[in-house]
């Protein structure tokens, strides 16, 4: 699916990314972990093109830099962290997302229209279709913009901080919406995320990133199993048993 | 929390359709010499008898109408695409120096060749288009950001009003000229004046129809863009030469025609809302429609004299304008 090969990043001089390099799982959840400033957005930058870099960064064996912009957009759907406060109506905004598969005129087909039906059913925004981006609360936009990347219907998913801004509740939602994305369609999904115990509970692989480079590359077991997690964030692990439930905490 | 209420696209088509139909009527039947509708459309099916009025409506008042409608149309369409692809509430064609540059090559062509009134369009065109060009070498060269653009166009625009005051301050026949280019008129505009710069500004507004899907996406930055499948830069670089061409084109003819650019953008997305998609034609219609109107007051309320249309357009536009300022936080927000 998506192979990041030596990856290396500078800024005025400065290193930020230096001899990454990781693999996805296809069909699989990996999580992208790393301390503040541990370049987590910077490599997403890369993915999207935004970002001049060293080394390779592979989509199925094909270079990216190799892959026009529209192909890349429909095999890699992005929800960012910043999320603008647009005046676009909900729909319209979730439409955007079919921007990779309109012809010049950019006119919505039927199967476009459906495509946006079904992202906004499945993020559960159709309640608030009508409302413009800039009157939701922090959460309902997440929820939007998310549609807006579901819409756009790719087998790779970047997700950064999806979580932010959202209660509790709402919180386990998307968690269970994004490993339904993995699970029931198919989808590969690349998340970053700040809970380490959401991490675990959610993702098959993850990917730590410290001191500029990748640290640990592999899935959540080997991860826990080699203590990494405590190593590089300076954590420790609880479990919570609750009758036959088993939850692993950090703190 | 209720959703702010826009018209339908259509409906408002219908609307802005209707009264361009009115106003275009209007803008006939009255200016200095005032005629029936009875008179008009005589004078309009060739009946004899009615020469004068024939050569009043087709030599005249058709002509300005056209040149009224053109204007209002390209220099809406050039705010719509800045505000959108700046993601800036304040940008219009004089945010990236535009009209600084035509009225630098105006006056150097009035300072060189003080009789060649015949090339002053050629001149606005020339530096309009030229400085915006410039803009986009400078900015493109310093990362090509939206940020750097306006930067760019800011420089430009206080060296170039530089130079107009030292070259105005040199000759005081430059200086009365250029002032006259400088408010904007329509008077005494020629059918042959505005057939280039119409086509010009009919095929920018074709171009960013067919684009307003991408722009859409655009406007919502350049990270979100680019995950869309958007080329960022190569996008934004050609919203900036359409939005250029299109001001430019009705500078050449109508001088620098202030507020269009700033203040049409704006009544639009409080009619039809923030997608672009609607925002262009809805604009173009609304442009052309208070372009008109304005041409209209001015030949008409002070009549047998007549204020130029760029006057009346500051007057509405400078109030417009500090409202603008009062309530900032009306605009969408786009990431850099």
């Amino acid at each position: 699916m998506l192979t990041i090969d030596n990856l290396g990043v500078s800024h005025g001089g400065k290193v930020v990314l230096r001899e990454v390099s990781f693999s996805l799982r296809p069909g699989k959840i990996t999580v992208l972990l790393g301390k503040n400033g541990a370049g987590k957005s910077t490599l997403f930058r890369c993915i999207n093109g935004l970002q001049p870099h060293t080394g390779q960064i592979l989509l199925n064996g094909t270079p990216l830099a190799h892959i026009p912009p529209v192909m890349r957009a429909r095999q890699i759907g992005i929800l960012p962290q910043i999320l603008p406060s647009t005046g676009f109506t909900v729909r319209a905004l979730v439409s955007l997302g079919r921007n990779p598969y309109l012809g010049t005129a950019g006119r919505l087909s039927a199967a476009d229209r459906s495509a946006v039906e079904n992202a906004m059913a499945l993020a559960q925004v159709q309640p608030y279709g009508d409302r413009t981006v800039d009157t939701l609360s922090g959460g309902e936009k997440q929820r939007a913009y998310l549609a807006m990347v579901l819409a756009q219907d790719t087998p790779l998913l970047l997700l950064d901080e999806p979580t932010s801004y959202l209660d509790t509740d709402t919180r386990w939602h998307l968690l269970k919406l994004l490993r339904e994305l993995a699970d029931v369609h198919g989808k590969t999904l690349f998340v970053i995320l700040h809970d380490l115990t959401e991490a675990v509970e959610l993702a098959d692989d993850a990917v730590i990133l410290a001191d500029g480079t990748s640290v640990f590359c592999g899935s959540v077991r080997e991860c826990l199993i080699q203590d990494a997690l405590e190593k590089w964030f300076g954590v420790e692990r609880f479990f919570c048993t609750n009758g036959d439930m088993n939850r692993i905490f950090f703190r | 929390m209720r959703n702010e209420t826009f018209l339908r696209p259509v409906r408002l088509y219908g609307i802005l359709a209707g009264c361009l139909g009115i106003t275009t009527v209007l803008s006939l039947l009255f200016g200095s010499a005032v005629f029936s509708p009875r008179e008009l459309w005589r004078a309009f099916v060739g009946e004899p008898g009615y020469e004068t009025c024939r050569f009043i409506l087709f030599s005249l008042r058709f002509p300005r109408l056209f040149a009224a409608c053109i204007a209002g149309v390209g220099l809406s369409l050039s705010g719509v695409l800045l505000q959108n692809i700046m993601g800036n509430p304040l940008a219009s064609p004089n945010t990236i120096g535009v009209n600084a540059g035509a009225g630098l090559t105006v006056v150097l062509a009035l300072t060189v060749f003080p009789t060649a009134i015949l090339l002053l369009p050629f001149a606005a065109f020339s530096g309009a288009f030229g400085t915006s060009l410039f803009i986009l070498a400078v900015s493109r060269k310093a990362g090509g950001g939206k940020g750097t653009v306006v930067l760019a166009g800011v420089a430009c625009t206080t060296l170039f009003q530089a130079l107009i005051s030292f070259l105005s301050t040199l000759d005081t026949d430059v200086l009365s000229l250029y002032t006259s280019f400088s408010i904007g008129s329509l008077q005494g505009v020629t059918t042959e004046q505005i057939l280039l710069p119409g086509a010009l500004v009919l095929l920018c507004l074709a171009a960013a129809l067919l684009l307003s899907g991408r722009i859409a996406v655009l406007s919502l930055g350049d990270g979100i863009a680019a995950s869309l499948g958007v080329r960022v830069t190569r996008m934004r670089t050609v919203c900036l030469l359409l939005a250029s061409m299109s001001a430019a084109a009705v500078i050449s003819y109508a001088g620098l025609l202030g507020f269009v650019g700033l203040v049409v953008p704006h009544m639009t997305r409080k009619l039809i809302g923030h997608d672009v998609r609607h925002q262009l034609g809805v604009s173009a219609l609304l442009g052309a429609l208070l372009v008109m109107l304005a041409d209209l007051a001015g030949r008409v309320l002070f009549s047998p004299s007549e204020i130029s249309v760029g006057i009346l357009m500051s007057l509405i536009g400078a109030p417009f304008f500090f409202i603008l300022l009062l309530k900032r936080k009306e605009f969408p927000d786009a990431d850099h």
